[in-house]
């Protein structure tokens, strides 16, 4: 991965994106996709078209999702300090004593802390910690507070990447940002390709909160087939997946079983691991929405996902990229319409 | 339309999930006499419209008409009727409330949820909530034959009494069903509000079905294809004793910041907060994730729908009685009218982009 596209990578990562608000993230990839036709949905999702030379071409769908998960404050309390909800399930482990951005109505941050003020750890070095007794600490009294902030503003957990070597990053929101980058570069190797079918290359807003954007996402681009990029847990997998060795595809999560037509299409031809997970992603309503597409979830194996200590190798992301890239040139219309059984399909 | 009297007529009128066609008949007859046209969708919502082909933003309120209650579930030799509760509540508050049972031929039978006599209970008992299989309704019947004959069967609508009533302060209103009633005058009002000064296709919808699963939202939101959803609903407020929520009766109407199934549009929160300061019409705010609106159901439809939910403060949600205030309500209506006038194709396009609207 060239240096720019690391500097890329790094303000897709580090960008606010928190499930209902991701602007900064659409920015990057509107930006990426000059010389596409850039397709929206209302909840925010964004896609650029690359075209074939047939009208009617069917649509390979690359995408995965834009946000990330989030705090939103709830009160401000006497003290200044704020309460807070989680948007989609964040350990109370891993927020304790966490710096946070919290960002206000016109798109500014400051930062804060979570704290658990019931409890003096230098006295009671406990080890359990409930989200009920959280707040965030944000060094101002209620009236600074109140001038500053709004019931409602979201924050998410500051982590701002860094390289630990030379190809391995560590921050927030990887598993998902480090596909868009991901994307972005599988275009930029086939923008110039004839191709007889058409790609969407995208991301999807407001979809680590219920994968909800999946269903409007997939309402507007219509695909006819889709592969789904994302970062999969390598802590605690089974079978095990490896950082460094590649691709993983995805076999099982509660949300999607792949298409079968395209799973066996992709792994004859691409060397992979495995995985069976729980956790659902993009693939959860693209699959099912409106007639149905052909769904693949494929990516790289991260550590510490849902966390803002997410640990990704950038040699996983080239080869995913090239791997992709290479998958889609050998992809046709007519292959594409095997996978789909033939289905019909409205246009 | 008066807002109390509205609130009566509704809120009195009985229909849980499924079983809405008294409350529709009334949303009905308003929105008739409001719309081009009145039409239902397939599973029973009931939609309002004017000026259908006009240019501009597709603007749709929707208000569930559906109330918690129950169903009749079996009836024993003595003539006691077990029940279905349609909708979530606790059992806690239904002990030795008074009922009324809703026949096909809309005959009201009352009776009341039967409670052991506290005399002799056990510590542990007393202790516990019984458990909804152990509740009972008692219509004052001697046996099984005179249940059925009265017109009670399987299915049969069950339904809190609730006349509606002044309390002290002379906004504050008791009655059952004001989840969502409340929602449905408040929608009323802004679409009469609406009627000779906004030229827009606007919606005005009644649905079924929320309080299991938000289905008519489902539905009604397929047959219009509205650009932007303000959905009415009513929330938990913070003023009693025993509740928690940054929202109190009288204090306007409240911003729903997020719900179990929805984030509100940022943009459009944005917008709300705007109209609301200029036309001066008080908002509160609440973040509660304890229970889902028909947004939920709205915002994912077709390519995505700019929704929010409005809510209206509301004691004893999913009780037998609640208590409300026509303010809140009025104050809803007007939201509703100032952020619909207010709408334009250039505002709405800014408003999908989100904060960067009002830089």
């Amino acid at each position: 991965m060239n240096q720019r596209n690391i500097q890329r990578a790094m303000n897709l990562c580090n960008a606010m994106g928190v499930s209902g608000e991701e602007n900064d993230v659409r920015d990057i990839i509107t930006e990426s996709l000059a010389g596409t036709t850039i397709v929206k949905d209302r909840l925010g999702s964004i896609f650029g078209m690359k075209k074939s030379l047939h009208e009617d071409a069917p649509i390979l769908m690359i995408t995965t999702n834009m946000d990330e998960v989030g705090l939103m404050i709830d009160n401000i309390l006497e003290d200044g300090r704020l309460s807070f909800v989680t948007l989609e399930d964040i350990s109370p482990a891993s927020l304790l004593h966490q710096r946070v951005q919290i960002w206000t109505r016109n798109h500014k941050y400051y930062y804060g802390v979570v704290t658990c003020i019931g409890t003096k750890f230098m006295e009671d070095a406990k080890s359990t910690v409930t989200l009920s007794e959280l707040s965030i600490e944000t060094g101002m009294s209620e009236t600074e507070a109140k001038n500053i902030f709004q019931i409602g503003d979201l924050a998410l957990v500051d982590g701002d990447m860094k390289m630990l070597n030379d190809h391995v990053a560590l921050g927030k929101a990887l598993y998902n940002r480090l596909m868009i980058e991901a994307i972005l570069e599988i275009y930029e190797n086939l923008k110039d390709d004839m191709l007889d079918y058409q790609i969407a290359f995208g991301g999807i807003a407001q979809s680590v909160i219920g994968w909800r954007g999946t269903k409007t996402a997939t309402y507007t681009v219509r695909p006819d087939i889709a592969l789904v990029l994302s970062g999969f847990e390598a802590n605690h997998a089974d079978p095990t997946v490896h950082m460094g060795e590649g691709i993983v595809c995805e076999y099982y999560d509660k949300q999607m079983l792949p298409s079968i037509l395209l799973r066996k299409d992709f792994t004859s031809q691409v060397k992979t691991q495995p995985y069976f997970g729980y956790l659902g992603n993009d693939g959860s309503f693209i699959h099912k929405t409106i007639n149905g597409t052909p769904c693949l979830a494929v990516g790289i194996a991260m550590k510490n996902i849902g966390t803002n200590v997410t640990i990704a190798d950038f040699n996983d992301v080239d080869t995913l990229v090239k791997e992709c890239t290479f998958y889609c040139r050998q992809l046709n219309a007519e292959k594409i319409h095997a996978i789909q059984f033939e289905a019909e399909h409205e246009h | 339309m008066n807002t109390e009297s509205l609130l009566k007529e509704l809120a009195e009128a009985p229909g849980i999930s499924s079983h809405e066609h008294i409350p529709a008949q009334i949303m009905f007859s308003h929105l008739e006499t409001l719309s081009d046209r009145v039409y239902r969708d397939g599973l029973g919502s009931v939609i309002g419209v004017r000026n259908e082909n006009a240019a501009g933003i597709k603007v749709q309120f929707a208000a569930h008409m559906d109330e918690v209650g129950f169903s009749v579930k079996s009836i024993d030799d003595h003539g006691y009727i077990r029940l279905q509760p349609i909708g979530s509540m606790w059992t806690h508050v239904l002990l030795g409330q008074r009922v009324d049972v809703i026949t096909d031929d809309e005959k009201r039978i009352p009776g009341v949820i039967g409670s052991p006599a506290s005399h002799g209970l056990a510590k542990e008992v007393r202790a516990r909530t019984m458990a909804m299989e152990d509740l009972y309704l008692d219509i004052g019947a001697m046996n099984r034959e005179q249940v059925l004959q009265a017109g009670i069967v399987p299915g049969t609508m069950v339904v809190p009494h609730g006349a509606f009533t002044n309390l002290l302060d002379s906004n504050l209103v008791l009655c059952k069903a004001f989840d969502d009633r409340a929602g449905c005058a408040a929608e009323l009002l802004a679409y009469e509000k609406l009627r000779h000064c906004y030229r827009g296709p606007l919606y005005c919808a009644g649905t079924i079905q929320e309080e299991p699963g938000l289905r008519g939202a489902r539905t009604a939101t397929d047959v219009i294809h509205a650009d932007l959803s303000l959905a009415v609903d009513t929330t938990v407020a913070g003023d009693t004793p025993a509740d928690y929520n940054t929202c109190h009766i009288g204090g306007g109407v409240v911003l729903s910041m997020i719900d179990s199934n929805t984030i509100a549009h940022r943009g459009l929160i944005r917008y709300a907060e705007k109209i609301a300061k200029e036309k001066n019409i008080p908002v509160q705010y609440a973040v509660f994730k304890g229970g889902g609106t028909d947004s939920g159901n709205i915002h994912k439809s077709f390519e995505g729908i700019m929704a929010m939910t409005l809510s209206i403060p509301i004691r004893y949600m999913h009780t037998m009685q609640s208590v409300i205030s026509k303010k809140d309500v009025e104050a809803c209506a007007d939201l509703m009218t100032e952020m619909t006038l207010g709408m334009t194709p250039e505002i709405y396009e800014k408003l999908l982009n989100g904060w960067e609207a009002f830089e």
